[in-house]
């Protein structure tokens, strides 16, 4: 037991509410620093313990009944009451307006997947090359890539001609790329980071107005 | 009325009687006042916080249910107010919560923060001290040492009035009672 808890539980044990006052009783008779602690908080409670009350004024019982017998001040009922929640619901549709507004001002017109050809082929490109670069063997195992030698990287670096070697490699690919059927078996061939990759270089396709 | 039940008042109040209501004033008057006195230091203003409390409750009698002690109501509202106290007078200045008896009483204690009681008076000075050093302490733990010590309320009353779980009363309890025993040190008390 920390420090800070065995306060807590000095202090709730002293208090009556320790959730194991046997422990705790058996700790303060053998624990010389946790007796010390115990009895410091003893004698600081007795003392707060033994702070006199105030004398209440003996008109205060009088005041209060002339208080309670007033009229409640005017716009303290319903109206007094409502106002608040009023606001807050005010103030949430004021934000969720203007959530609103914003969402449909700054969205794009359509998605990503709406079109490939809104995409960016560049960067889609960059990944393609960066993924045949780092991992050539994925589209091996699909069963659609070419063999790394014909990408020229044996040395694991791309060559200059890299990104020209992949559009031929798509090209020759024994997909009819108009075919939407053909497509999804090609890309369900695919996993996740293959599919995005063969997507990148379809745009590209697309961009260039290739079609087979 | 002395054994009737703090609800069945609030009931037959609720029905419009006022000497139900009344009784409930005389039964709950002084440890309000003295828990009121105990947050904000000055009686006068501990008897205006503690009215306006009662007044408070007995506007919203009729919405009462007995779901928890009525105690806890009260002092729940009465723990509001001080709160409102001491967040009010702390933005236009501490100078009326310091001070710790009735404002027309000629035995106010002297508050200076290089008093050093005379230790054969040590019984009174002693008391002087433990309330100079509650009213170090912050209104949280104030709040719970002051319902758990001077009212003698037990945790679960305690969450309810301050609005928290148990654990969190037992945790600033102890927190309340080591800084207490920091502030009478520092008030030269370090011999309690």
């Amino acid at each position: 037991m920390n420090g800070k808890r065995l306060r807590e539980e000095l202090s709730a044990f002293l208090d009556g509410e320790a959730a194991d006052p046997d422990r705790m009783a058996r700790l303060v008779r053998e624990d010389a620093e946790a007796r010390r602690v115990y009895d410091e908080m003893r004698r600081t409670s007795a003392q707060v313990k033994r702070l006199q009350p105030p004398t209440v004024d003996p008109s205060f019982h009088t005041r209060v009944m002339a208080g309670v017998r007033e009229p409640e001040p005017v716009g303290y009922g319903w109206i007094h009451r409502a106002l608040i929640p009023a606001a807050v619901a005010l103030t949430v549709l004021m934000v969720a307006g203007l959530f609103v507004y914003s969402r449909d001002a700054f969205a794009p017109t359509s998605g990503p997947e709406g079109s490939w050809a809104e995409m960016d082929p560049g960067a889609l490109m960059a990944a393609l090359e960066t993924k045949l670069t780092e991992s050539p063997e994925a589209f091996e195992a699909a069963g659609i890539a070419p063999t790394s030698g014909s990408f020229g990287l044996e040395s694991g670096e791309p060559s200059d001609d890299l990104r020209e070697s992949a559009l031929d490699w798509v090209a020759g690919l024994p997909v009819d790329y108009s075919n939407e059927t053909d497509l999804d078996t090609l890309l369900g061939s695919l996993n996740e980071e293959e599919e995005e990759t063969l997507r990148a270089m379809l745009v590209d396709y697309a961009e260039r107005g290739w079609t087979t | 009325m002395t054994g009737v039940p703090d609800w069945e008042l609030v009931a037959r109040a609720q029905a419009g009687d006022m000497h139900s209501f009344a009784e409930l004033v005389r039964r709950y008057q002084d440890p309000v006042v003295h828990f009121c006195q105990r947050m904000v230091g000055s009686v006068d203003d501990a008897e205006d916080i503690a009215q306006e409390s009662f007044v408070r409750v007995y506007r919203y009698l009729n919405r009462l249910r007995p779901e928890a002690k009525f105690s806890t109501v009260l002092f729940g509202m009465a723990r509001n107010l001080t709160l409102n106290f001491i967040r009010d007078t702390g933005r236009r200045g501490r100078g009326k919560t310091r001070s710790l008896t009735r404002e027309d009483q000629s035995q106010t204690v002297v508050l200076d923060e290089a008093y050093r009681p005379d230790r054969s008076a040590r019984l009174s000075e002693i008391e002087s001290l433990i309330e100079q050093a509650l009213t170090r302490l912050s209104p949280e733990h104030r709040e719970v040492l002051v319902l758990r010590e001077v009212q003698g309320l037990d945790y679960e009353t305690i969450a309810g009035i301050v609005k928290c779980r148990v654990g969190t009363v037992k945790s600033r309890l102890a927190r309340a009672r080591d800084q207490l025993r920091a502030r009478l040190v520092e008030l030269g008390g370090d011999e309690l």
